[in-house]
């Protein structure tokens, strides 16, 4: 379980994110929504460690960080927390198929190369494994980056925003994915627009807006927005949808 | 006199001088790319204490013509009294510019890097050491090979300016066989197809590197 208590990032003068609590439990999806520059992806990257906090309190799987005090050894919390960003990164010299063997590889997996099959065969990227990233189609590279972080059996995955280049129907597929995973036990954070996602798979939703937590609950806050901010933020989402 | 009978008739000088240009080049090529690989390296670690400096002398090198930079290192030192052979004159000099050359090739490609390259190989378990020889190295490699090839391919050109300084090399092979016999278009269009048999392969070789990797790397060179 990852619980985070109060956690803030500063940027010089600028609060980035203010007293975020969060929870996140095996076998959920906590879907973040938000508007543009709301702290969103900050709040993945400090999740995450990619990113350190620049106060508060962040407990995973029951190894406590204190901030600013604590220095996490980050190899002991990668890959088993793991992370997709939007853009990807899938490594363009690298086809398909090594992005998703190379860190089974490097831990030593001898199974490395049939698990990565495998990952693939399960993404349905078995019959482009060899073309390179630039030779995939955009819901194919998302498919890859997913394989990839998925490859190391994490116990949790965040996802920022991977299906926002997407079309309805490829979004649709990696979005199945996601929900298969939970099913497998991870705890998911995802930071995504797609309302519709959110409603049928979500357990837990979180609206952030300027660096803080403005409402927080299941699905159900969706049809029945407590505050005027994520009202209004709903409003223009469905309308723009 | 046509170009091939030049060639028959004094393939010994033009055999020689292609020695010495290539001679040349082999040093200036061994010292641009490994120690101006290091000097990359270390500006791009150490902005401060290397980087601006090598920036400095890199804007320095471009501007001033690497014949004056040539006869500023040869002959001043005569003049004080150390006395170096031509070729090591040029050698030096060359080497100088093919130095920073390679290191702001380097830094450059070093600074551009996208991190987040890195920071996905972290978090997908591998090791500093790991992300460093799988991901940056191959990368950056990939990325700078065309320019580096290119930058040689200069380098070979810039040996021409050795004659200036009385080093035996190709073009002052050229010079003394025209000064016997003086048939200048043939004798430089000589030394062109000598050139372009030399020259050709390696600039080809960097276009078909910049064709294959570019397209490959397209993501990362658009970040």
């Amino acid at each position: 379980m990852i619980v985070a208590r109060n956690i803030s990032k500063l940027a010089g003068s600028a609060t980035l994110l203010e007293g975020i609590n969060l929870e996140l439990k095996p076998g959920s999806i906590t879907a973040i929504i938000g508007p543009s520059g709301a702290g969103k992806t900050m709040t993945l990257r400090c999740l995450t460690l990619v990113d350190l906090p620049s106060s508060g309190e962040l407990s995973i799987n029951g190894t406590s960080f204190t901030f600013p005090r604590d220095k996490p050894d980050t190899s002991l919390v990668w890959p088993k927390l793991t992370a997709v960003f939007q853009q990807l990164f899938l490594w363009p010299h690298l086809t398909l198929f090594d992005n998703v063997a190379l860190p089974l590889r490097m831990a030593g997996r001898s199974d490395a190369d049939v698990r990565a099959r495998a990952m693939l065969q399960r993404v349905g990227l078995a019959d482009v494994a060899n073309h390179f990233p630039n030779e995939a189609s955009g819901g194919e590279r998302q498919r890859a980056a997913l394989a990839r972080a998925v490859a190391m059996e994490p116990r949790y995955l965040f996802l920022d925003e991977i299906t926002s280049n997407l079309d309805v129907e490829a979004a649709g597929g990696v979005l199945e994915i996601i929900r298969s995973l939970k099913s497998d036990g991870l705890a998911i954070l995802i930071v995504t627009h797609s309302l519709h996602f959110i409603a049928s798979a979500a357990d837990a939703i979180v609206f952030i807006d300027h660096g803080r937590i403005v409402e927080s609950g299941g699905p159900e806050i969706l049809q029945d927005p407590k505050t005027p901010r994520l009202q209004k933020f709903l409003s223009v989402i469905r309308s723009t949808h | 006199m046509n170009i091939f009978q030049i060639f028959v008739k004094y393939h010994e000088a033009f055999t020689d001088g292609l020695l010495t240009t290539l001679k040349l080049c082999l040093v200036i090529w061994c010292s641009g790319l490994l120690v101006g690989a290091l000097v990359g390296v270390m500006a791009h670690r150490r902005p401060r204490l290397l980087g601006i400096p090598t920036k400095v002398a890199s804007f320095f090198m471009v501007s001033v013509p690497v014949l004056v930079f040539l006869f500023w290192l040869h002959f001043p030192l005569a003049q004080l009294g150390v006395r170096l052979p031509p070729f090591w004159s040029a050698s030096i000099a060359l080497s100088i510019v093919n130095i920073l050359a390679v290191a702001d090739i380097v830094r450059h490609a070093l600074g551009e890097f996208p991190q987040e390259y890195l920071v996905v190989a972290r978090i997908s378990g591998l090791t500093t050491n790991q992300a460093l020889r799988h991901i940056q190295f191959p990368l950056i490699i990939r990325n700078i090979l065309p320019s580096l090839i290119a930058t040689q391919v200069t380098m070979l050109q810039a040996t021409l300016f050795a004659s200036f300084i009385s080093v035996d090399e190709i073009f002052r092979a050229a010079q003394n066989v025209n000064a016997r016999i003086y048939e200048p278009v043939q004798i430089y269009t000589a030394l062109g197809i000598l050139f372009l048999v030399v020259c050709g392969p390696i600039q080809g070789l960097a276009l078909l590197l910049k064709r294959r990797f570019g397209r490959k790397l397209a993501e990362l060179t658009s970040r």
